[in-house]
């Protein structure tokens, strides 16, 4: 019997290990455990969001917006289209955005996200970019008064969202959430007509898009970030 | 093995042996207690006469060898649920398994954790030793309880943690707990032992305490796998218990500090176990000579940071050499631990190293040197820097030390230790941290002594994005010593 215990438990050990993915999946609606329906409690219907998000990023740690890390490992090096129906904006729907392979057992401590408008030469690389060009998101639905709108923005920030990302040698998956309840309301918790054509309402409702987006590890894919243990 | 004197020899050490040393065991705990000790005849280093050179030492009936692969097994099992259980109870986040966790085990797969340091390198070589000793003592060799601290392991970090499975716990865990496992298990049989196949009461408590799951199987079984006895031809040991009178620390960083510690209670030991030189020594087993130095001080403030260590090392392949007056070469493995007030570095070691003795008139000197690579290393401030605020990875280690021994008065102890660590697993960038001790023991009377011990470290770590830390500590201690070995 001893001459199997290490190889047997070495044979353990690789099984446990052996092909690696992280997958990166969208979720719609406010993060568990209370989430949120798409028909918001301001009475906005939210129809259609369509965002594109870049270079998705894991820091070996936090940067404070700064330079990336080191050992950065970009998930997503490219410029992604997120294209929500309404269906997808709510109550946890997942979408599935990209996967990578192969990163290691590391460990990161913050996920960057660059957002910015969609350049003509983005269109030349990626054709499918082409509904946003000249638009880093557009947002389409029906405002308190059941009018038509569509709000585009041609918001550039940097996502900076510190958090703890284990990666395990099996399978990983991270959550970008989008929580659409947050877009039009203003800090006094007031409601922001999306048809606005005030230019410091509007800057109201892209700081709220942004801030509304966040990026956590799920490896189960329940909405709920994971526990570290 | 020992060799038992002949009865000419016995008739010759009759007159010497009337009293004997009360015991390593009490030293252990009770360091005052009186030891009705005699001194051998060699006067270069303070020894007591071996308990077999006794003729009334109970050296036989000698039980047959036997082992057992399936017991051991069912103990994992038990060590592993116990110590889930007490977690679980005490409403432990990491111990809420449910069904649902074992299977996100399994598809996450093996990470690198970001739990505490202490945990990390203590505590799990500390659990691993439980393992290791279960099989231990049940009469398997070094390497088949290894195994079983091995599959312990495995066994924890898949089904008992909601923490996806670690591959440093996994490190950790049977190797830093086979070799203070094998430590503790030679101690404690030394304890037992040095009782023969009689030993007293307080032996058995003792050598309980200092390896229960030894015990618990003594209780269970008897001496039906406690084969042959396991004594060293030669030992020496140093228990120490005072106090960290004084001690300071710098740290060199952005929103550097100095600090000072003390006064604490402190506690240490230095076994040397198979003296090098000692020309009966055998070297057919790993560890059949190892050396093993711990300290712990602390405050009554459970909130305080503790400045420890643990350092073990042991002869896993080697022979003796004649260079000298003797000594022995060979493969070493080692497991070190070292916590100073405000940096900790702990890593599992493999390499070559040599260790002399040369005796002159009035002086014994005993030298050692060891490289080392590690596999697995860490090291890190207690300064936080992210939730994980060491480097884990490869890296290496250099060790000098020498001891002399001024007659039988006087112990000098000088010991240099270079770690080099990559941040290659975790962090990024490395670590370069250097630890020195100094140490005079005096002998009073009989087995009694007193100590004054000096120990420094200086940690320089580099990061990415952040400017290098440089980081110091020492300490002064002063000890009541009490002397044993053979």
């Amino acid at each position: 019997m001893r001459r199997y215990f290490l190889p047997a438990s070495i044979a353990l050990l690789m099984a446990a290990a052996c092909a690696q993915q992280v997958t990166v999946h969208v979720r719609g609606g406010d993060r568990p455990p209370n989430p949120e329906e798409l028909v918001l409690d301001t009475g906005i219907e939210v129809d259609r969001f369509q965002i594109v998000l870049r270079n998705l990023r894991l820091q070996s740690q936090p940067t404070d917006g700064g330079v990336d890390t080191p050992g950065a490992v970009f998930v997503g090096p490219e410029a992604y289209l997120v294209d929500l129906p309404a269906s997808s904006l709510g109550g946890g729907a997942f979408t599935p955005l990209l996967s990578k392979d192969d990163m290691g057992a590391k460990s990161f401590y913050e996920v960057d996200i660059d957002l910015a408008p969609v350049s003509d030469g983005d269109v030349q690389v990626k054709p499918g970019l082409e509904p946003l060009q000249g638009k880093t998101f557009v947002i389409t639905g029906h405002n308190q008064q059941k009018v038509p709108f569509t709000f585009e923005s041609t918001l550039q920030q940097v996502l900076v969202r510190p958090s703890v990302f284990r990666m395990g040698l099996n399978n990983n998956n991270l959550d970008v959430n989008i929580a659409p309840n947050m877009w039009f309301k203003d800090a006094d918790g007031g409601v922001i007509d999306p048809a606005t054509t005030d230019p410091a309402l509007r800057a109201i409702i892209e700081a709220n898009v942004a801030a509304s987006i966040d990026v956590y590890e799920d490896d189960d894919m329940d909405g709920i970030p994971d526990p570290l243990g | 093995m020992v060799q038992f004197p002949t009865p000419v020899e016995d008739g010759i050490l009759r007159s010497k042996m009337r009293a004997r040393a009360a015991g390593v065991a009490i030293t252990f705990a009770l360091a005052g207690l009186a030891a009705r000790a005699q001194q051998a005849s060699s006067p270069t280093r303070y020894h007591l006469l071996p308990p077999y050179t006794d003729p009334n030492f109970p050296k036989e009936p000698v039980p047959p060898a036997d082992k057992n692969y399936w017991i051991p097994l069912g103990e994992v099992v038990f060590i592993n649920t116990a110590i889930w259980s007490f977690n679980y109870i005490q409403g432990k986040s990491f111990a809420q398994i449910s069904w649902d966790s074992l299977k996100q085990n399994f598809n996450k797969g093996w990470i690198i954790d970001t739990d505490d340091f202490w945990a990390n390198q203590m505590l799990h070589p500390l659990h691993g030793n439980l393992t290791f000793n279960a099989a231990r003592s049940m009469g398997l060799n070094f390497y088949e309880s290894f195994g079983y601290a091995f599959l312990g392991s495995l066994m924890w970090e898949q089904f008992y943690e909601i923490q996806p499975p670690s591959l440093n716990d996994q490190v950790n865990t049977p190797f830093g707990g086979s070799l203070l496992g094998e430590s503790l298990f030679r101690m404690s049989r030394l304890i037992l032992d040095s009782g023969g196949y009689a030993p007293s009461a307080w032996r058995q408590f003792f050598a309980f305490c200092l390896n229960p799951v030894q015990g618990l199987n003594r209780l269970m079984f008897r001496d039906k796998y406690r084969g042959e006895l396991l004594l060293p031809t030669s030992w020496m040991g140093e228990f120490r218990f005072g106090s960290l009178i004084a001690g300071s620390t710098r740290t060199e960083a952005p929103g550097s500090r100095d600090t000072t510690v003390g006064p604490w209670a402190s506690f240490a030991a230095d076994i040397v176990y198979g003296i090098p030189g000692d020309p009966d020594l055998s070297l057919r087993n790993p560890f059949d000579h190892f050396t093993l130095s711990a300290s712990l001080a602390l405050t009554g403030d459970i909130t305080a940071q503790p400045s420890a260590s643990l350092l073990i090392r042991g002869l896993l392949v080697g022979a003796p050499v004649s260079l000298g007056d003797g000594g022995l070469w060979g493969l070493f493995t080692s497991y070190d631990f070292i916590g100073v007030q405000v940096m900790r570095m702990g890593g599992f070691g493999l390499g070559p190293g040599i260790s002399l003795r040369k005796r002159w008139d009035w002086f014994e000197l005993y030298g050692t040197a060891l490289a080392e690579f590690l596999p697995w290393a860490g090291g890190g401030s207690t300064i936080p820097l992210g939730v994980r605020d060491y480097h884990y990875g490869p890296g290496g280690d250099l060790v000098l030390e020498f001891r002399g021994h001024f007659s039988d008065r006087v112990i000098a102890r000088l010991a240099g230790r270079q770690y080099w660590i990559t941040g290659a697993y975790a962090r990024g960038e490395s670590e370069d941290i250097s630890y020195g001790q100094a140490e005079v023991t005096v002998r009073l009377v009989d087995m009694h002594a007193v100590s004054a011990s000096l120990v420094w470290a200086h940690r320089q770590a580099r990061y990415p994005l952040q400017p290098d830390i440089w980081q110091r500590g020492s300490t002064v201690s002063l000890y009541y010593t009490v002397l044993q070995g053979w």
